[in-house]
């Protein structure tokens, strides 16, 4: 061993030596490796060739007392989660992983949830990979913030490094990562946009697409992208990850990758269906809840329901008819616990303590239910889950091109999800899933997979990142699912109404500008155009708010005093400047000197409100680096609303609706003319005859969210192309769009009398 | 003034029935000089029947090999041509054939064809083939043009790198080529679980008939008193609705 551990000090320092004669200096990724002289730097990968070591090499210095990577000394907890961690399915095939893994470029890796796939594997390729040698990164990608998050800092546990050194994560509005970071978690958002400025990836020595089955956009183009850039670049190695076994799917699209699987820890799940439909699924499910936990044997329940509301409901229900059951048939303890994915990070981090204890010693055991969304499906992975409720429906986005709208609609969830969601039954011992359909239902009514994001979504944020990475050629470009050509065709119109694109379909300087941000192309455009408004510093604060989770919190118990206090705040002319009160109200040094008990006051979520804070620090870097000035108009200035309202139509001007003569309250969508109503938590005081819209939510009525009066001539005037009168069919919006050119070129004809 | 003299002295079973009173000049025509651009006619120059040249555009038979003695009655002879799948009705003047002899393989339908045999046997063979089922359904055929505004900046776009709307193919690399038509989104209203409205096997149900009234039979004592009830509940409606204060104080009540 001694002889072994000088001979390694000889090869680090030998090492060490070449480096200093070199120009590593410059190299911000090797920074680390003259950081720590003590000499056993490395001292263990020394012996390592990239690309061929072996799992028991990778064990040896795993075993070792000097973390390879850090150059510190290993704590003691290091070798207690190494325990467990050698536990985890995926540690036996190690082996096998680096052998393919070393033979191929591309390897799809499937490996159920709980495998240990997301937190191990990258381990192994780093192991193999020494990115550090090259001055290069490994990248993981992750559909979600949190997983990615969550897990980066579970890995840097595990490899005994500080979150933000070594093991660090990137996700929009956040970079945790530093110079001597090799092992990068991210969004695959996040990875997308660093292909904008660095089209061959060339920071990073290997890729994970992680939960590839989620099929989320950025990995879809991701995936098409690196399709591309695996034959520019035959240093660079991808392995895709995938819980679900539709695998085939993926190696096809690869080349016929070698495929690796390693199977879950998974046991048997009884599956049970109702014998009729039922009539109100809610309600079914929770009597299905309390009905698993006064007859089945002790283990905790998952229950699948579709939206934030839904689920706080159906959790007061159980909990009290739970409560119900502990005094009159003396049933076990039971706690309900919502999940979401609007819920505060605390709150979800709840869904992890232990059942209840049984209330007294030899008494029936505590519960814990779970109410999630399908966050809980496939993404989050809850120990002790033994029953799964399953009502078959999720709240899934789907965009309709031809009137534009992206809603967020509840659908009945397709089979491989309703297998999904059984599995998680299965984590700990065997268990049962009762699905709320019959099996009849099960066969016919739901479809084989769920439809992959670039399906069901706009694209004109896409569209204008795949021209930015210079994807010209949309027709052909390599997508697993190419999305429909209608769809294509509204994002490529959006984007030239916009002047992002010009007639001929190429990048204009605005559509580049436009593309720097991480924003729809919309309020990328107006946050652009808002100097010309002279408002650039309120357009900000209001993308920001929208970029973000609703501020106003209106919890069920204090409707009525959450309404009073909003509209402390309102403003007649709209939500989005009642939205930028707030924000100005909050950023007020009385709100400041204690902010949580001010939000808390006034009914704002707090979290809300630092996080579009913090977006909007970002956002500001990113306009000062294109030069845009930051500008105000005097808040004594009559014009100071009406300025800020332009500037909104300058993004939004295809989101605008006119009230309707005939309908009381109703609006008609200018050109896609869907008949709309104002949703009930709009300020918007007076009736005002044109209005522009944030969102389009489609629930049992046609609603417009977030909105704002405008005026006709603002349309006009800001966007002459798309309100061409001539392309309007003859009825009331086109008279109105008349009238007010009229108007317009009487003022401009007196303004040029008064300077004769 | 010479022209109208020709006309004047046309037989009269040529001249036009209604030049009566109006003479027309004549719209002199010339014959063709190039003879290709008669565009049905079959280049076979002898005198084919219909049924030949109606067999030379659906069986798409090539000109050369249709030699001017074929007799009308035997079926065409050469081997099939289209490769790909040119919709028919825009094939009328088929094009030459690559090579005379016939192929292994039908190219339409991928099914070995019988070996040529010498003599008019041949013909004999090959018509039954284009004839069959298989290869009748193996032929593309056209479709409807797609609904999509021609004049779309968004399709224009798309075209100039090679889209065809009316190929009725998705975008995406080749062979792997996507959807069509987005997909559409399906209002779901109230909390109605899954699958109602199919049975047990998830077929849609029958609809349900409508609860059958109920009919409620009146002595006419009860007939009497429920037409009293009415007229008063009338008489209510009629005074909550148009009563006038004003009216009633110079009028007073029961007006």
């Amino acid at each position: 061993m001694s002889d072994n551990r000088s001979d390694s000090e000889g090869g680090a320092r030998a090492k060490r030596q070449k480096m200093d004669a070199g120009d590593p200096k410059n190299n911000p990724y090797l920074a680390h490796m003259y950081e720590n002289n003590n000499g056993s730097d490395n001292a263990a990968l020394a012996k390592f060739k990239r690309h061929q070591t072996t799992a028991a090499l990778a064990k040896k210095a795993e075993d070792g007392d000097i973390n390879p990577f850090s150059g510190r000394p290993f704590s003691s907890k290091y070798f207690s989660i190494l325990k467990t961690r050698r536990d985890l399915p995926v540690h036996a095939q190690r082996d096998e992983f680096l052998q393919l893994y070393q033979q191929s470029q591309i390897l799809v890796f499937v490996g159920e949830t709980g495998s240990g796939k997301t937190t191990q594997i990258p381990q192994f390729v780093l192991y193999d990979d020494l990115p550090q040698t090259q001055g290069k990164m490994v990248a993981c990608t992750q559909p979600r913030r949190v997983a990615a998050m969550s897990v980066a800092q579970r890995v840097a546990a595990e490899m005994d490094v500080k979150l933000g050194e070594e093991v660090g994560y990137s996700i929009r509005f956040e970079d945790m990562t530093g110079p001597k970071t090799i092992m990068k978690y991210m969004t695959d958002g996040m990875l997308l946009r660093e292909a904008m400025n660095d089209p061959n990836l060339s920071r990073y020595s290997t890729i994970m697409l992680d939960e590839a089955h989620e099929r989320t956009m950025a990995t879809d183009i991701l995936m098409g992208l690196l399709k591309e850039v695996v034959v520019r670049r035959p240093d660079l190695k991808i392995i895709i990850m995938s819980a679900t076994l539709d695998a085939q799917k993926f190696q096809r699209y690869f080349m016929d990758a070698p495929l690796l699987a390693v199977p879950g820890r998974t046991h048997p799940v009884e599956i049970f269906y109702t014998p009729e439909p039922e009539q109100d699924y809610v309600e079914a499910a929770v009597r299905t809840v309390l009905q698993i936990h006064a007859t089945e044997a002790e283990g905790d329940i998952l229950l699948f329901l579709t939206g934030e509301e839904e689920i706080e409901d159906a959790a007061r229900k159980i909990a009290l008819e739970g409560d119900e059951m502990v005094r009159e048939a003396d049933a076990g303890p039971i706690k309900v616990y919502p999940l979401y994915g609007s819920l505060p990070p605390h709150m979800q981090q709840r869904i992890f303590d232990p059942a209840p204890p049984p209330r007294r010693p030899g008494g029936r055991p505590g519960r814990k239910v779970i109410v999630s969304t399908n966050i809980a499906e496939t993404s989050l992975t809850i120990d002790g889950i033994v029953y799964v409720v399953d009502p078959g429906f999720s709240k899934q986005k789907i965009y309709n091109p031809r009137i534009r709208v992206e809603s967020l609609l509840v659908s009945p969830i397709s089979k491989a999800s309703a297998q999904q969601r059984a599995g998680r039954a299965g984590r700990t011992r065997p268990g049962k899933c009762f699905r709320l359909y019959t099996e009849g239902a099960f066969k016919k009514e739901l479809i084989e997979s769920t439809y992959p994001e670039i399906l069901r979504s706009n694209l004109s944020s896409t569209v204008l990142e795949l021209k930015k990475l210079g994807v010209d050629d949309l027709v052909h470009f390599d997508l697993m699912d190419p999305p429909a050509p209608e769809t294509l065709m509204r994002a490529l119109e959006e984007l030239n109404y916009l002047a992002c694109l010009d007639d001929d379909g190429n990048l204009t300087q605005l559509g580049r500008l436009a593309s720097d941000f991480p924003l729809d192309p919309a309020l990328a455009v107006m946050l652009i155009s808002s100097p010309e408004f002279y408002c650039s510093n309120e357009i900000l604060s209001i993308t920001a708010l929208l970029s973000v989770p609703q501020v106003f919190v209106r919890p069920a118990a204090q409707r009525k005093r959450a309404d009073e206090m909003k509209n402390l705040f309102a403003h007649p002319d709209g939500d989005h400047l009642t939205m930028l009160n707030v924000y100005h109200a909050y950023r007020s040094s009385d709100a400041q000197a204690n902010p949580k008990q001010w939000c808390h006051d006034h009914f704002l979520s707090q979290r809300a409100l630092q996080s579009a804070d913090n977006v909007r620090s970002q956002l500001l870097r990113i306009m000062e680096r294109q030069d845009l000035e930051m500008v105000s108009t005097p808040f004594e200035d009559k014009k100071y609303y009406e300025n800020i309202r332009r500037a909104l139509c300058a993004g939004f001007f295809m989101q605008v609706a006119k009230k309707e003569t005939s309908g009381k309250s109703q609006y008609l969508t200018i050109k896609d003319n869907q008949s709309v109503l104002l949703h009930p938590s709009t300020v918007l005081a007076h009736d005002a005859e044109w209005v522009l819209y944030n969102e389009f939510v489609l629930t049992t009525k046609n609603y417009i969210r977030t909105v704002t009066a405008v005026k006709p001539e603002w349309l006009l005037d800001i966007a002459p192309t798309y309100y061409d009168i001539s392309s309007f069919p003859k009825g009331d919006i086109r008279s109105a769009l008349t009238r007010a050119a009229d108007r317009l070129a009487r003022k401009e004809k007196m303004r040029a009398e008064k300077h004769r | 003034m010479a022209s109208e003299d020709e006309d004047y002295f046309l037989p009269p079973e040529q001249q036009r029935p209604f030049s009566s009173g109006v003479r027309r000049k004549r719209v002199q025509f010339v014959r063709s000089s190039d003879l290709d651009t008669t565009t049905a006619q079959t280049p076979s120059s002898s005198g084919t029947s219909i049924a030949d040249k109606y067999l030379s555009i659906v069986m798409s038979q090539p000109a050369p090999n249709t030699s001017p003695n074929t007799p009308a009655q035997q079926p065409p002879s050469s081997p099939p041509i289209r490769t790909h799948s040119a919709p028919p009705a825009f094939d009328i003047i088929p094009p030459p054939p690559t090579a005379p002899a016939a192929p292994e393989h039908c190219d339409v339908c991928n099914l070995h064809i019988p070996p040529q045999a010498p003599g008019d046997s041949t013909d004999q063979k090959h018509g039954p083939h284009e004839a069959s089922l298989a290869h009748q359904i193996c032929l593309t055929h056209s479709h409807p043009p797609s609904h999509l505004d021609r004049t779309r900046t968004g399709l224009r776009y798309l075209s100039t790198y090679g889209w065809d709307p009316d190929s009725r193919l998705g975008l995406g690399a080749s062979g792997r080529e996507g959807i069509l038509e987005p997909i559409k989104p399906r209002v779901k209203h109230g909390t109605a679980g899954l699958g109602t409205g199919l049975d047990r096997d998830g077929d849609p149900l029958p609809p349900r008939p409508a609860p059958p009234v109920k009919v409620q039979k009146l002595n006419s004592k009860q007939a009497r008193n429920k037409a009293a009830e009415d007229k008063k509940r009338a008489e209510r409606m009629r005074k909550a609705f148009y009563q006038n204060d004003e009216v009633s104080k110079y009028l007073g009540e029961g007006v």
